[in-house]
């Protein structure tokens, strides 16, 4: 185990630490709309009232516009990747699983997608443990935890007026050696840990997911999709925020032998997703979209990788702009 | 989870074309709507691919469109594709191009029809309208390696005598002892000596015998919706009748997300289901 301590309020020693290693640091802020990551420019970081970035982790990884490929006389290039290190500071714990989950989709299917993963290589998530999660978060529903280091790099625990920082990667351990942080002990930690084993059994779990998840499928002709979908607007909010919604569309731009193509999140909530050059569409209603949008979640990715792609951050609770819940949706499809 | 992917440039840069050359276009239809591309990769690479599979088709600035390879392995080191020109920005495009165009090609993708279930057995083509192009694939795969299957039996059906694709062949599969074929259009016309009526009809009168077979079914949804209750009373079972699905696609390689059918990827998963494992999945295709 590597782990280290820094002070709360000289959380810039590890910062600065993390610069000098070759990282560029990105870290929460205030911003327009809530929270974002943005530069660290030296100096504390004030976290004071953070819960969750607006936007997820996930566009550090796979960008929401990315030219992918340049062509020039028919000839198609890959474009390269920044060399760059980053490390993200102050993920949530629903951040970084969701990435590990994305990964299985970039990465272990057989196809390698090299552009998000030399991305993810040079991507270090500095988690940040959650102590107080918001109404809208239900990650001990889905799989994860306050604490969860699934796709994290290093984990941060508060313990007084001391932050923890313990490694849970290579790349962590790493870091966290070179940044020669005060030492921790094996107690400390345990004793922080535990406060945090706390704020997860006060989230108790919405449903039981390993006995309801059958439900969800053989409830799929169930009115209570249409139920849940009549408000839906089909704007895709809720998969732009999503940090495991991972579709894209792609498309060129510039004729006549010479351009870009370009890839872009897309979805599953929008018509265009799926509609046929013969004008079929499988998924033509937003009632249709919506259950897809939720048993992809809940089901289908399960059926295939063994876990939840929902990793219950709320943020599409959050951005719905007619307020559909995806936990008022599984609760109601999967009935009493 | 994991798939079989069939060459290294496809799983290392899955969405980087591999550029290859026009060589010959064939106008299929009287209508001029569909043709046929006869690509060779500029790099003489090959592919290593089967009947039933397909390949991105990319041309820069226009985009990509997901393709059934309707050549057969069995045939050389050219690849072809008979498209049709739905008037979609990649379609228009490729119905536009002469020979010496350049084409960018990402593949093969997907699985094959089954054969390794066909292996001695009788294959039994149904196919209607433009989708007989992996059909006709699997049949030159089959004439090709013919010891290793039973009986050959292929219905084709279009609407009119010139919407069938690939004449010059039907004309040598008629008279060939290697397979039997019933021909059939919609409606005939003043060159047209054979026979009229719709496939679903011409299985039933046929009586397509489901004993030691196995049918590859292909064509649109009403052909298929009015075909399978006609096999139904034949005695087929579903789990041995294969189809293949289509779907709206971007990369694939299961990434983009959108030709899902439940938990299936048709671009990883498919294109090619039996009836029996299409019954398991929701009706979204």
């Amino acid at each position: 185990m590597v782990a280290g301590k820094v002070k709360r309020n000289e959380l810039s020693t590890f910062l600065e630490a993390a610069k000098a290693a070759g990282y560029d640091v990105f870290a929460p802020a205030r911003a327009a709309e809530g929270w974002a990551f943005v530069p660290y420019e030296g100096g504390e970081v004030d976290l004071d009232g953070y819960l969750l970035t607006t936007a997820s982790v996930k566009g550090f990884v796979l960008p929401q516009l990315e030219a992918f490929l340049t062509y020039d006389d028919d000839d198609g290039r890959l474009v390269p990747t920044a060399e760059s290190k980053l490390l993200v500071f102050g993920v949530r714990p629903c951040d970084a699983r969701a990435l590990a989950l994305v990964d299985k989709v970039y990465r272990d299917r057989g196809f390698r997608d090299p552009q998000y993963l030399a991305r993810r290589d040079n991507t270090l998530l500095v988690v940040w443990a959650c102590d107080a999660p918001a109404p809208t978060c239900f990650c001990t529903s889905v799989g994860g935890g306050p604490a969860d280091e699934a796709g994290a790099d290093v984990i941060i625990y508060k313990s007084g007026d001391d932050l923890l920082l313990e490694g849970v990667s290579a790349k962590g351990e790493e870091l966290l050696k070179a940044a020669k942080l005060e030492k921790v002990s094996d107690a400390e930690l345990d004793e922080a840990k535990a406060t945090y084993a706390k704020v997860a059994e006060a989230m108790t779990p919405l449903w039981d997911l390993e006995a309801v998840r059958p439900k969800l499928y053989e409830n799929f002709d169930a009115a209570a999709w249409e139920e849940v979908a009549s408000r839906c607007v089909s704007c895709g909010a809720c998969t732009f925020v999503c940090p495991s919604c991972h579709c894209f569309d792609v498309v060129d731009e510039g004729k006549h032998g010479r351009g870009r193509r370009l890839r872009f999140w897309d979805a599953c909530t929008q018509s265009l997703f799926t509609l046929h050059a013969s004008g079929h569409n499988p998924r033509e209603r937003a009632s249709q979209r919506y259950r897809q949008r939720v048993l992809h979640k809940f089901y289908y990715f399960h059926e295939n990788w063994g876990e939840n792609l929902c990793v219950g951050c709320g943020r599409c609770v959050v951005a719905c702009p007619t307020n559909v819940d995806i936990r008022e949706a599984v609760t109601l499809v999967i009935g009493p | 989870m994991e798939q079989k992917v069939a060459n290294a440039a496809l799983a290392e840069t899955p969405l980087l074309p591999q550029p290859a050359t026009l060589e010959r276009v064939v106008v299929e239809t009287a209508a001029a709507d569909l043709k046929s591309f006869y690509l060779k990769f500029n790099d003489g690479r090959r592919w290593d691919y089967l009947p039933g599979q397909f390949a991105e088709l990319s041309l820069y600035g226009y985009g990509e469109a997901p393709i059934g390879m309707a050549s057969s392995p069995t045939e050389g080191d050219h690849l072809m594709f008979t498209v049709f020109n739905t008037g979609g920005a990649v379609s228009r495009a490729l119905h536009r191009l002469a020979p010496g165009a350049k084409v960018g090609l990402r593949g093969p993708l997907g699985n094959t029809w089954p054969l390794e279930e066909l292996r001695g057995k009788n294959a039994t083509v149904i196919g209607g309208g433009f989708a007989f192009t992996t059909q006709r694939s699997l049949i030159k795969y089959i004439l090709a390696n013919r010891k290793d299957f039973a009986e050959l039996t292929v219905v084709y059906g279009a609407r009119s005598p010139g919407a069938l694709l690939y004449k010059p062949e039907l004309a040598e599969w008629e008279k060939s002892p290697e397979l039997t074929l019933h021909l059939t259009v919609d409606k005939g016309d003043e060159t047209w000596a054979g026979r009229e009526g719709f496939v679903p009809t011409v299985v039933e009168e046929e009586k397509l015998s489901p004993d030691n077979a196995i049918a590859l079914i292909c064509g649109p949804p009403i052909m298929i919706k009015f075909t399978l209750p006609v096999m139904d009373k034949l005695g087929w079972r579903p789990e041995q009748i294969y189809t293949s699905l289509e779907m709206r696609m971007k990369c694939g390689v299961g990434m983009c997300g959108r030709c899902n059918v439940g938990p299936k990827y048709v671009c990883v998963d498919g294109p090619v289901f039996s009836f029996a494992e299409l019954s398991k999945l929701p009706p979204e295709y």
